[in-house]
This record gives structure tokens, C-alpha cells and sequence, in this order.
């Protein structure tokens, strides 16, 4: 798949610890501008989706979609589209990892988990 | 600050009007406000909408509005704030007037967006998203569909139960002659829909539509010259969220339709209790629900309820979407704050025919943009 990649940077802030995708300059919480570049693990799981059939025309012809709110394990909520999935074992709670691939918009897939 | 009222109403049938230029609507409604309060002239114009620029390729609509309706020379601006663009210039004009710039103003709502490629038209509406949602191919559909699966997740509602909302809106508005859909809906239509954004259907969204509504604002001391009682507008407020859903920490909560929601209670001396009908923003099924739940008529995650049970019905306890709502009287973006001011004020002149609810002297209205991040919230009484 080429230079593939999970790990996301995102803001933290100092002030009241909660985390922002894409980085803010400013704690859009709480005001603060107290806040640092923070690397993260890129693996969350899916805390809502949507499944778009009427797209915009920017992504006419690419209907269905999916686009997830993904909750990261770290904290940030990160807005993406999910590959490699099957629309109908998508579930809230489905266990997700980034896919950071150059010139393409970031996005998740699902995420295989050792059962403790 | 000085005592605001509406003394003037005026509205174009919500529709698919071709042959009708975004000046000929915006005037249309001007002209019927102006004639309704009987006055001569107004000093200002405040014009909301959203999609001018990017659908019609024109802006300025301030100049273009008061050039078309013959006004030139008259101090004329456009506001904007997504699709709450109308609750947003009502606020606007209500700060001229209540601050002593001008005795008299008209506030229209206006927008064209029927006639254009869908795809184009969503792409447009998704502007009042942030760019990062935009970017993974989000409407403003999808948006609200995020938070409708997570609605249905935490509080274990099922799709069926949101039926209640659009089909309230469209018995209300078979007897609205201004409506775009005079049409009762049925359960199994409902069910049948088919998807827009998974879980959202057709049938839980408001219509792509063309429409103007107007209205003339005036000073407590000038009412004296117009033809009806003023209705007074006892609380005019304004609050933004984060443009960006992922942004927040709770997505069931929408912060501004509460700040602003209290704000307004603040400024009128009014609690939920007081409110005989509320003009809601149910450009989606669950809009409905959370703006009756952070305006305080409900739980969080209960505003369904108040849906299967009635209450948002003409005879219930708190009545909504009185001729149709955005669902069935139809959301012409930028125009639907004013469509909802003008039903307000019918209501409180006890002149909606078979869409009045009894014994209305305190009424409500409120515009939501995109996911929550603008809201305007306005109180009218009598």
C-alpha cells in the first residue's frame, strides 16, 4: 500500500488535557493557548458513522460512504472516512487504526484485537 | 434599550420557482410586509441568506435587494450565518431599532436553491460545516446523521420513533397555503424513504426550495403608525458552538441552542413553562429533538417523546412546526428565520385559521446553522 503509516499529531492542551484533530492554535474548550503538538497511536474505535448516498459533487460517482466520528483512545474525536470495511459490520464501539497515506485524505480502517 | 415590534408580515409560497430571480422573491415579500403594516417606507434593510454567492454566482445583496425594490440610497446589508442567515438578520434589525439607529426597518429572508444540480446544492449547504468535515465528503446531512446514529445508540430509540416529528409537520402544513408539501405523510411513507445519510431519510429532511419571507420591525413610540398592534419581541439572542462536530465533547448537547435558548428566557422574564408555541429548526428530524431538549421542554434524550406523545401537535403542550416547519412548509435557507417569525406572528394575531393554537400570546422561534454552531432564538408576545 505504499508509505502507509497510523500515527496522527494532535493538539493537547495544557489547560484542560483535552486533545484536538486537525491542531488548533487555540483550545476550542477552553480558551487556552497553552497548547502542544502531541503524538498519537492513530487508533481509536467508532463512536458514530454515516453512510452518505447523496454526496456533494466533489465526491459524486464515490457514493456509498462511509464517514465516522472516530474516538480516539487518547481522547481527540476525528472526523474520516472508513475503507476496507463492510458497511453492514459496522458497529459504534468497532475497534479502528488510521491509514496516513501520502497525497490521499487520512482515514480509518477496522482494526484486528487480540482477545485478552 | 428600546421596545422592539413586528407591525408587518409578508411571504412568497415556498416552492420551485424558475421563473422567479432571487430579487423578484425577496421583493415580492418586502412589498406584502410593507403593505400589511401600511407603511410608506422603511429606513433600513437587513437580508438573510446563505447561498446567493454560491449558487447564483451573485452577491451584494444588500445594493441588489434595495436597487430591485426601487429603495436606492437606502442603507441595506446582507447577513449571513449558514442556514440560521434569517434568525440572524432578525437579530440584526432588532439591534438597530432597539438601539436608536433607525425607528423603522424591514428584515427579509431570502433564497434560491431549487433548479440547480443536487450535488451542487449540498456541497453549498455543507459550507456551514467546517472545512475538515467537508474534506471526507460530509453534508450537512451526513452531519446530522452522525449525531442521530449516536442519539439512537445512548437513549435506544429506533428510526420509527423519529416519524412522529415529520409527520406533525406535514398535517400543519396541508392547511398552510404558503407550504411546499400540503400533503399528509403515513408511517409506512416514512419508513419507506429512502437514504440520504444513513440513518437520515428523505422523509426526516427539510426540502431543497425557493421562498422569501419579510418583516417590518419598529419602535415602540413609531408603532403608532401602522395599521396592527405590534408584536412585541421581548428577546432576541445569538450564540455559536465549534463549527466542527469533532470539536466537542458531547455531540447530544447542543451548547449554543441552550446559551442561546437562556439568554433569550433571560431577556423576556420567561421560562419554558411560558412558551405557547416554538417555531423549531427541524431542517432534520433530530434537530427537532435536540432543540426541544436544550431549550428545556424536554430530557436530554427525551425530546422524541414529546413527539409520540402529542405534545408538539396544535392542541399539545408545546406546539411546533405550526404551518409545516422547515419539513413541510419547506427550507429556503437564509429565509426560514423570517417564515418563522411571519407563522409567529399570525399565531399571536390569532389569525392562523386552522393552524391556530388557542389562546397564543407568547411564541418562540429559533435558526440552528449546520450542526449546531450558530443558533438565533427569538421570543414574540402579545
Amino acid at each position: 500500500m505504499g508509505k502507509v503509516h497510523g500515527w496522527m499529531i494532535v493538539s493537547f492542551c495544557q489547560s484542560c488535557c483535552e486533545m484536538f484533530y486537525p491542531r488548533r492554535d487555540v483550545c476550542p474548550s477552553c480558551g487556552s493557548r497553552n497548547l502542544d503538538d502531541q503524538t498519537v497511536s492513530g487508533k481509536g474505535d467508532v463512536y458514530s458513522y454515516t453512510v452518505i448516498h447523496e454526496p456533494p459533487t466533489t465526491f459524486e460517482g464515490e457514493a456509498p460512504y462511509v464517514v465516522a466520528l472516530v474516538h480516539l483512545i487518547e481522547g481527540a474525536y476525528v472526523t474520516a472516512q472508513l475503507r476496507d470495511v463492510d458497511l453492514a459490520t459496522i458497529f459504534i464501539g468497532m475497534p479502528l487504526e488510521a491509514v496516513m497515506e501520502s497525497g490521499k485524505a487520512m482515514a480509518f480502517r477496522p482494526r484486528l484485537c487480540l482477545v485478552e | 434599550m428600546r421596545h422592539v415590534g413586528i407591525v408587518g408580515i409578508g411571504q412568497t409560497p415556498v416552492g420551485t420557482w424558475v421563473d422567479r430571480t432571487l430579487s423578484d422573491l425577496a421583493v415580492a415579500s418586502l412589498r406584502s410586509a410593507m403593505q400589511d403594516a401600511g407603511a410608506d417606507s422603511v429606513q433600513a434593510l437587513y437580508i438573510g441568506n446563505m447561498l446567493s454567492g454560491q449558487l447564483q454566482r451573485q452577491e451584494n445583496l444588500g445594493a441588489l435587494i434595495a436597487d430591485a425594490a426601487g429603495l436606492r440610497g437606502m442603507p441595506s446589508v446582507k447577513i449571513e450565518a449558514g442556514c440560521a442567515a434569517g434568525g440572524a438578520a432578525l437579530h440584526m434589525g432588532v439591534l438597530a431599532v432597539a438601539a436608536g439607529v433607525y425607528d423603522t426597518v424591514a428584515v427579509i429572508g431570502v433564497e434560491k436553491m431549487a433548479g440547480y444540480p443536487v450535488g451542487d446544492v449540498l456541497a453549498a449547504l455543507a459550507t456551514a460545516g467546517a472545512l475538515d468535515e467537508a474534506a471526507h465528503g460530509l453534508t450537512c446531512a451526513g452531519l446530522n446523521a452522525l449525531i442521530m446514529r449516536r442519539y439512537m445508540y445512548e437513549y435506544s430509540w429506533r428510526h420509527d420513533d423519529f416519524a412522529a416529528f415529520s409527520i406533525n409537520a406535514h398535517r400543519n402544513a396541508v392547511t398552510n397555503s404558503n407550504a411546499m408539501f400540503r400533503r399528509p405523510l403515513t408511517l409506512e411513507e416514512y419508513r419507506t424513504a429512502r437514504l440520504i445519510a444513513d440513518p437520515l431519510t428523505l422523509l426526516d429532511s427539510s426540502p431543497i426550495c425557493d421562498g422569501a419571507a419579510a418583516v417590518i420591525l419598529c419602535s415602540a413610540d413609531a408603532a403608532r403608525h401602522f395599521r396592527h398592534k405590534p408584536v412585541r419581541i421581548t428577546a432576541s439572542a445569538v450564540a455559536t458552538d465549534t463549527v466542527a462536530l469533532h470539536d466537542r465533547s458531547d455531540i447530544l448537547w447542543p451548547r449554543a441552542v441552550y446559551a442561546s435558548a437562556k439568554a433569550a428566557y433571560g431577556q423576556a422574564g420567561r421560562s419554558p413553562q411560558d412558551i405557547d408555541l416554538f417555531e423549531l429548526h427541524d431542517a432534520f428530524s433530530i434537530t427537532a429533538a435536540l432543540s426541544l431538549e436544550a431549550s428545556g421542554f424536554a430530557e436530554k434524550g427525551a425530546g422524541v417523546r414529546l413527539a409520540q406523545d402529542g405534545a408538539i401537535a396544535l392542541k399539545g403542550s408545546i406546539p411546533i412546526c405550526t404551518f409545516g416547519g422547515l419539513k413541510a412548509r419547506g427550507h429556503p435557507v437564509g429565509a426560514s428565520g423570517l417564515y418563522q417569525a411571519v407563522e409567529a406572528v399570525m399565531q399571536l394575531r390569532a389569525d392562523a385559521g386552522n393552524n391556530q393554537v388557542e389562546g397564543a400570546r407568547i411564541a418562540m422561534i429559533q435558526s440552528i446553522a449546520g450542526s449546531g454552531s450558530f443558533v438565533a432564538t427569538h421570543i414574540l408576545e402579545v
